[in-house]
């Protein structure tokens, strides 16, 4: 990796096991210009409303990670009630019940399982939310029509 | 989720890790008490000082060490008791300036004193224990400082152990029986009781106890993994076996306890108010880890490489503190999160929230709890059995194995005038936690 002079030895090994163990499911791979931006890609949870769907998401470690959360953001446009229009992500591992011993790739699985398991109530998005509530069937439907599979 | 470092996490003052961590110094240099003669020595047994991590800070020398051997004398220096009157006072300052004979004097009042005249017994060896430097002394024991870590922090304004504490007579012959009795003989051969003492009459002559007193307790089932600790008691000045006083140098002595005896087994411990010393026999001390295994325990668990969950480098257990490179994140040194057991390197995550405490939220599982370095517990004397240091006690961090953090954690040691606590035996820290006494 070119860019990898300065790195903190927490992220080189981070990015190395990720490489060589991938999680099933998820990808994550580092820009080729900048070390701590990493491409990520995960496939919509079995047996979830998102089966069959693939998101790509940014993950960015700012210049404290570990101490603090790395950045991440959906790119693929989702329809989730924990998920807003940007992409932004309600999970609080994000924000203050994260700690340094959690990694990239429990971030990502939390997210996967957030995937598995939408909770409306710590919404984000309210107004998906709020369909999830009142007519789940309906609100998968728009996820659905979201993703473009039906 | 992946845990790098994790823990059984029973409620005690002590704590169990699957990770510690390469041999940042060596032990300071001492100088070994050498037996008397060079071909084959008898070694009766050994007396270790409690709170000290296999050394004085200021290094053992001659007399004046965490841990005295007691070797077989070339000539045998016992005494035994011989003859018993009561003279005037007057005429006892004669008898006791005799530095030939050790005698035992009990000030009776203004006028008359009780002597015990004692005579050469071949038949046994003394050693004399005390905090006085005077030559009559083979083992020169301070009062012991929790927690200290160099010479400075040992100073006292004020020591509660008496110049000449206690005695011990060993058998020499075998099975060496070491007897103790409280009081030392002075360098004029005297030890005296004065009007005030706590002292009575008994069928042969007289009996007392010293100001602070000898406190003895014989663990139960020996010194091994599964013994426990046994009931204090007072020795007297004759050797006799006493319930304790209602405090510590309440002149009211305790019952006499006429099933027990004033010989030190295996594992037995010596209180002298200030300092505990554990006796340790020879045969107990074959079943003991040597210093070179109990390193190579150490050393088993660095080659496991463990890792800090958080910047992921590898730690290492140290064999001594070494403060110079405790607190840098790039340091090897282990640190443990007391409350759960969990085991990361330095880092100051959260520390900001908490500062000026000594607490800390774990990053593995959110427990708030003190945040301690990691350190070997190397003195092989204080271990009941020779398995890997998976523990560590609370506050200190000082680590062995389960069975000997079990142990000393159950051990309650004499503190102040009639309380009790368990202390780490490395560093006489208290224990705290739930089990801590």
């Amino acid at each position: 990796m070119s860019t990898s002079a300065g790195l903190p030895r927490r992220i080189l090994k981070e990015t190395q096991r990720l490489m060589a163990e991938p999680v099933a499911g998820i990808s994550a791979i580092p820009a080729e210009d900048n070390a701590r931006y990493f491409h990520v890609e995960i496939t919509g949870p079995k047996d979830s409303p998102f089966e069959g769907g693939i998101f790509k998401l940014e993950l960015f470690l700012p210049e404290e990670y570990p101490m603090a959360a790395p950045k991440v953001r959906f790119v693929t446009k989702i329809y989730h009630p924990n998920i807003d229009k940007l992409g932004r992500i309600c999970l609080d591992i994000l924000k203050d019940k994260w700690s340094p011993a959690l990694q990239i790739r429990t971030v990502l699985l939390s997210i996967q399982a957030l995937l598995s398991a939408p909770n409306p109530d710590d919404p984000l998005a309210n107004d998906v939310a709020e369909q999830w509530k009142v007519n789940e069937l309906a609100a998968i439907n728009k996820v659905l029509t979201v993703l473009d599979m039906i | 989720m992946p845990h790098g470092n994790s823990i059984d996490s029973d409620p005690s003052s002590f704590r169990k890790y699957k990770q510690p961590g390469q041999l940042i110094s060596t032990l300071e240099e001492e100088s070994p008490n050498l037996p008397p003669s060079t071909h084959a020595p008898v070694k009766y047994g050994e007396l270790v000082i409690l709170g000290y991590n296999g050394c004085l800070p200021s290094g053992n020398r001659g007399r004046r060490r965490s841990r005295f051997i007691l070797y077989k004398k070339e000539v045998p220096n016992g005494v035994k008791p011989d003859k018993r009157y009561e003279i005037s006072a007057p005429r006892s300052a004669q008898v006791t300036k005799d530095n030939e004979k050790h005698t035992i004097a009990y000030t009776l009042s203004r006028h008359q004193t009780f002597i015990e005249e004692y005579t050469t017994d071949f038949k046994t060896d003394m050693f004399q224990i005390g905090r006085s430097t005077e030559p009559i002394i083979d083992f020169i024991v301070m009062d012991t400082v929790p927690g200290a870590k160099c010479q400075e922090d040992t100073v006292i304004s004020e020591s509660t152990i008496s110049r000449f504490a206690c005695r011990i007579l060993v058998d020499r012959d075998p099975p060496y029986n070491a007897r103790i009795y409280a009081a030392g003989f002075n360098s004029t051969s005297n030890i005296f009781l004065g009007e005030k003492a706590c002292k009575w009459r008994t069928e042969q002559g007289m009996d007392g106890l010293t100001t602070n007193g000898v406190l003895l307790m014989r663990p139960k089932g020996g010194f091994q993994a599964t013994s426990t600790p046994g009931v204090w008691r007072e020795v007297s000045v004759c050797g006799n076996v006493y319930w304790l006083r209602e405090t510590r140098s309440s002149p009211q002595r305790g019952k006499l306890v006429e099933s027990e005896n004033n010989i030190l087994e295996d594992g037995t411990l010596i209180d002298l108010c200030g300092a505990s010393l554990l006796w340790r026999s020879a045969s107990g001390l074959r079943h003991t880890p040597t210093q070179e295994l109990l390193d190579q325990l150490r050393k088993d668990i660095n080659r496991a490489r463990p890792q800090c969950p958080i910047g992921f480098n590898t730690l290492v257990l140290p064999r001594n503190r070494n403060v110079g490179r405790l607190l840098s994140e790039n340091s090897k040194q282990p640190y443990a999160y007391l409350k759960c057991g969990h085991v990361h390197g330095f880092h100051e995550w959260n520390s900001k929230d908490q500062e000026g405490k000594e607490e800390r939220m774990c990053p593995m599982c959110r427990e708030v709890g003190p945040y301690e370095p990691l350190i070997m517990g190397n003195e092989a004397s204080f271990c009941v059995d020779s398995e890997p240091p998976t523990h560590a006690f609370c506050p200190c961090g000082h680590m062995c194995s389960d069975k000997t953090a079990k142990y000393w954690s159950q051990v309650p040691l004499p503190h102040g005038t009639h309380a009790f606590q368990a202390a780490c035996p490395f560093c006489a820290t208290p224990l705290c936690g739930d089990q801590g006494m």
